[in-house]
């Protein structure tokens, strides 16, 4: 009976799926995302300073329609990586990300988000967030400057605006 | 009544990049254990493999809130066992610099208590004076916002741009109003009084005893400063106090870093008023000698000493960074026997900031 | 008290039991002391001096001479501040067996350095109450079993 209604459930999304893919709905779909992207307050290296003052008044990315960082990740779906990822902390970044809902997002701040930056030969690092995450952005620059982060931000809307919007796929 | 065990961090708006373990019964702690290492990315190990000047950008990594005084130790180490002196009109520029990251670190610290304590304009203020004031006074000296690495072996990397003076007098003025309006929306506040007078009282013998350094051991009664009491650079040519709280509770040690924002503006002022002309640099040789040496600056957080060992190569043998964060670790166990709601104020009291531990 | 008094206290009171006391420069006098030895020294240097406050311990390895070196960095705090003078102690240490008594009993201080010391070096401070990992990841041991990044022998990548 289960596998019966499973099957049932999984037609009707993949219905829904298209039917929400055919373009005014999609753009609407999209849109709605747009402008509330919650991020996953996680510092894991010196990026921060900079994070912190792209969301105070000087730079101010709330504007973009990124909230300002909160607590709860449950309910967060952009996860802003700012800087090195250290084999403790890689444990912890996969795990928070695994307990945000979907759809989520993932921004590489710094270089050492990206291939390990400064500290390449390190013993204690991952080099690169994205051998343990899908990453959607990477802002290069040691650390970034504020208004790198915002055009990130801008980067991300886009890629979230022409994307297809998908529903099937659990994670 | 049976305890509690849950961790703080690392994801939490209150740790940064870091793990309290905290053992609660009804409300109070009794025992809060701080976790370090989400941050160790080795640069002590890294330092080894790479030549002397290389290092500087790799070592300013660790505190990039405060990233003057930490490379100003690991430079004058460097010249103690070149055998350099540093010209006059670089020492003053190295003064200006670390005055100035002292003030960056420290709104950036009154910043988050602000947060912390529920004080959200404090938030945005410290914030936004601290990007519109000081890093870009920062930026339009050294060219970058927060991490320089201007502060080289032998000077600074480059001259004070034309017209740095007026703009920065310009800045501090500005500043010196703003600092009279945190203190009557904030200092002067009787919630925030309430919630950090009296709250992680360290005493003075104690504070001695734990060994912890900066603002923290000011705030416990005790003058410690090494700018006035192992002069460095050019601080031994400068007018300014020393301020010094005796109650030790977390209220004294905020009191001490936001006296010390009022007092390195004068520092900076004087440090213009008194600059020398001259070299802004002097030739270095990518060889140092074979020695050791200890060099000590006082950090926006405290005591940051700096030990190198050289063998003579273009690479240094050991290099080991004693950072003021580091050595207020134990200071974590004034939490012991308070409320839940007061860790917030001690921990931010203590201006941990984790990477500096870790490095 | 100045640095040429101290270094002649030092040489009358231990003589053979502690190396030549080295004055480096002005405010800094290094003393090397066996391990043996340490506990007499660390006690005496601090009630006679009141050298009540430790800056740093660090470790130093050195796999030519088969030794590590751990180095204690001293001052003394009063309520005016700190003494400008610096008393480093440094301790040999065999590097096949690496142990040497903690000073805990004498700096409470000592106690995160040491554990750092004991982690990235691998030396053993006996009588250290909690010599636990600190800054390394939870699998070290399976990553990297028995090995300590900072000792000279420990390479990395690009080396």
């Amino acid at each position: 009976m289960s596998a019966v209604g499973n099957a049932f459930v999984g037609r009707l999304r993949s219905l829904v799926e298209k039917i929400v893919n055919v373009n005014p709905i999609r753009y609407l779909v999209n849109w709605s995302k747009l402008y509330s992207l919650w991020p996953v307050h996680l510092t894991t290296a010196c990026c921060s300073v900079e994070f912190g003052a792209a969301n105070c008044p000087r730079f101010d990315i709330g504007r973009m329609g990124v909230a300002a960082f909160f607590g709860s990740l449950r309910q967060c779906d952009l996860i802003i990586i700012e800087g090195t990822v250290t084999k403790k902390m890689a444990k912890r970044v996969k795990k928070i990300y695994s307990q945000m809902p979907s759809p989520r997002y993932v921004i590489a701040m710094g270089a050492c988000a990206i291939s390990g930056g400064l500290f390449y030969n390190s013993y204690n690092i991952i080099k690169g967030v994205d051998k343990i995450l899908p990453v959607d952005v990477y802002v290069p620059g040691c650390p970034p400057r504020p208004e790198a982060l915002a055009h990130a931000v801008l980067l991300l809307q886009d890629k979230i605006r022409k994307g297809r919007v998908n529903i099937t796929k659990g994670e | 009544m049976s305890s509690m065990y849950f961790s703080v961090g690392p994801q939490h708006p209150g740790s940064g990049h870091f793990r309290m373990k905290i053992t609660l019964q009804g409300d109070i702690i009794l025992n809060a254990e701080p976790d370090p290492g989400f941050v160790h990315r080795s640069v002590e190990k890294i330092a080894e493999t790479r030549e002397y000047l290389q290092n500087v950008p790799l070592i300013e990594r660790q505190c990039l809130s405060d990233v003057s005084s930490v490379t100003l130790a690991y430079a004058m180490g460097i010249e103690e066992l070149l055998g350099i002196e540093v010209p006059p009109r670089a020492q003053y520029i190295r003064v200006i610099m670390c005055e100035l990251s002292r003030i960056m670190s420290h709104l950036y610290w009154l910043a988050i208590l602000g947060i912390f304590v529920g004080h959200s304009t404090m938030f945005m203020w410290g914030f936004g004076d601290r990007d519109i004031l000081i890093t870009e006074t920062a930026e339009k000296i050294a060219g970058a916002r927060v991490s320089y690495s201007y502060i080289i072996p032998g000077g600074v990397r480059y001259d004070l741009p034309d017209g740095i003076k007026e703009h920065t007098m310009k800045t501090l003025d500005y500043f010196q109003g703003r600092l009279k309006e945190y203190d009557a929306i904030f200092f002067s506040n009787p919630i925030f009084k309430r919630r950090t007078k009296g709250v992680g009282v360290l005493s003075r013998s104690e504070a001695i005893r734990l060994g912890v350094t900066g603002p923290t051991l000011r705030g416990s009664g005790v003058r410690g400063d090494i700018r006035k009491d192992a002069p460095y650079a050019a601080y031994d040519e400068l007018d300014f106090e020393i301020p010094v709280y005796s109650e030790g509770d977390s209220y004294s040690r905020s009191l001490v870093r936001f006296r010390e924002m009022k007092i390195s503006s004068s520092i900076i002022r004087q440090a213009f008023e008194n600059l020398p002309e001259g070299d802004f640099k002097v030739k270095t040789r990518k060889k140092v000698p074979e020695g050791e040496v200890f060099s000590r600056v006082e950090a926006a957080r405290g005591e940051l000493a700096c030990y190198l060992i050289s063998d003579g190569t273009r690479k240094p043998y050991r290099l080991k960074m004693s950072t003021p964060s580091f050595r207020n670790l134990p200071g974590f166990s004034l939490m012991k026997g308070s409320m839940l709601a007061d860790m917030p104020p001690i921990y931010m009291s203590l201006d941990y900031w984790p990477l500096e531990t870790d490095r | 008290m100045n640095e040429a008094q101290i270094i002649d206290e030092l040489r009358d009171k231990f003589g053979e039991r502690i190396g030549t006391p080295e004055r480096l420069r002005q405010h800094r006098i290094v003393v090397t002391v066996e391990k043996e030895n340490l506990l007499d020294l660390a006690k005496f240097v601090k009630d006679t001096y009141d050298l009540n406050y430790a800056i740093s311990v660090s470790g130093i390895d050195y796999p030519e001479q088969n030794k590590f070196v751990v180095v204690y960095h001293l001052c003394k705090m009063s309520e005016e501040g700190h003494l400008p003078l610096v008393l480093t102690l440094k301790v040999p240490v065999n590097r096949q067996t690496p142990r040497t008594p903690s000073l805990i009993s004498i700096w409470q201080s000592v106690e995160w350095h040491e554990r750092e010391t004991w982690e990235l070096f691998g030396i053993e401070f006996e009588g250290h109450p909690k010599l636990e990992r600190l800054l390394l990841h939870e699998d070290w041991d399976e990553e990297f079993p028995n090995q300590f990044p900072l000792r000279k022998d420990f390479l990395l990548e690009d080396e």
